[in-house]
């Protein structure tokens, strides 16, 4: 019995392990930037068309809080909530609304932005606002 | 419980608006019986629809899949926002004519009965569109609880934020019990618009950055017109209400403002086209008695 609760136990530690693991190695993906200070890109096979940076949302923190990118230039977000409720992506400036169940995971194209700084936030726990910077291409 | 509070408080003033006006509008009216019965039923259905939405959002069922979605939400949008300047239009005739028809007893059931099922889809849609984000909130912290304490504090903040939310309801009831008649249905006539607006340019921003996304529009439909961001955020709580329920934008794109100015001639039209057409019948009843005599 003991064997099994142990059994049991350490499964759930490992698959936790696993988790955060791996989402630690995206993490460091899109708060990285790259050498003009852009922030860089999230490597999906799905989504080759365009840039494409990845936001993580846990209990109302953003990861990463600020997304570098280039100005007039279509980009997508995948969004990830990796928390324990339920997230909403908000922005009115980037016009987007998305609710996400925990684990959820979604996509949206933003328009192409003028240099300047947008916000974003989750509309359920609106305290800390992450910030889209557009800056020139050089 | 501050986050619970809050979230179920923002989520229902919205709904709470439309369904406190249609409510103190019907208060003096004779058929307010059958038509609080409608907005009655139409709250319920509401309940039905963001239970319905909820599950497709937690992946329950999949009736609703990503690009489906987004057209139905747009669609829900545009429609709503139809139905509240048909609702305004709706009003401006009974509420015109509200006290001669009371007392000479000619109230028109006809008219008002086909309008009812506008009653209803408006408050459906009011409820069900907010109401399945503040569902699946709720579902997803109840989750989360483990000991009774936990659902005792999450079932009282719940209870806080509708009541705070309530507060807006009441409000309504009183100055429409208060405030003369004719401000009163000149205020939320103004708020339904702007409501209606906000509607409007929502569905717009889905269609703009979901369908659209991939398409070239002229560049000046994406730049920035002006950014008041510094005075008022958008993203800031007071920013984000008056975002959803006026329509207001701190950084707005030529888009915006081309769907705003369409949606503003296009309701101003329409409600001087109404009061000629209103107007119509009583000069000419007035010429013919005149010329009778």
């Amino acid at each position: 019995m003991k064997f099994f609760r142990n059994l049991f136990f350490s499964s759930f530690i490992a698959v936790i392990a696993a988790n955060s693991f791996a989402s630690a190695s995206d993490i460091s993906i899109s708060s990285q930037k790259d050498a003009d200070g852009f922030s860089v890109e999230l490597n999906d096979p799905r989504y080759t068309k365009l840039k494409t940076y990845l936001v993580e949302m846990k209990d109302g923190d953003l990861i990463p809080a600020e997304l570098v990118v280039p100005e007039k230039t279509r980009f997508r977000i995948v969004i990830r909530n990796i928390g324990n409720k339920p997230a909403e992506f908000e922005s009115n400036q980037l016009r987007q609304e998305k609710v996400l169940f925990m684990k959820a995971e979604t996509s949206v194209v933003i328009i192409p932005l003028d240099i300047g700084t947008y916000d974003y936030f989750d509309d359920f726990a609106p305290t800390t606002l992450g910030k889209i910077i557009v800056k020139g291409k050089e | 419980m501050g986050q619970t509070i809050f979230v179920v408080c923002r989520e229902s003033i919205e709904a709470l608006l439309v369904i406190g006006i249609l409510y103190a509008w019907m208060n003096d009216r004779q058929d307010a019986k059958t038509g609080k019965r409608w907005l009655f039923a139409g709250i319920v259905a509401g309940f039905g629809l963001a239970t319905l939405l909820t599950l497709t959002l937690i992946g329950v069922t999949d009736i609703l899949g990503g690009e489906a979605r987004t057209w139905f939400e747009i669609g829900m949008l545009t429609f709503a926002s139809a139905l509240i300047v048909q609702m305004v239009m709706w009003m401006r005739v009974h509420g015109r004519t509200l006290k001669q028809e009371i007392e000479s007893g000619l109230e028109t059931n006809l008219s008002g009965e086909k309008n009812w099922w506008g009653v209803f889809f408006l408050a459906m849609i009011a409820v069900g569109r907010e109401g399945s984000e503040t569902v699946m909130f709720l579902y997803g912290s109840l989750l989360q609880l483990d000991s009774f304490a936990s659902y005792m504090s999450f079932f009282m903040a719940a209870s806080i934020g509708l009541a705070l939310a309530m507060i807006l309801f009441y409000a309504l009831q009183l100055g429409g019990r208060f405030i003369s008649w004719k401000w009163f249905f000149r205020v939320t006539e103004i708020m339904l618009l702007f409501l209606g607006s906000a509607l409007f340019l929502a569905a717009s921003e889905k269609l703009l950055s979901g369908p659209l996304g991939a398409t070239e529009l002229p560049a000046w439909m994406y730049s920035n017109m002006w950014d008041m961001t510094s005075v008022l955020s958008d993203s800031s709580v007071l920013g984000n209400l008056l975002a959803s329920l006026f329509a207001y934008r701190s950084q707005p794109i030529g888009w915006d403002l081309m769907i705003l100015s369409t949606f503003w001639v296009a309701v101003l039209l329409l409600l001087k086209w109404q009061s000629r057409e209103k107007n119509k019948p009583i000069t000419q009843n007035v010429v013919n008695a005149v010329s009778n005599n």
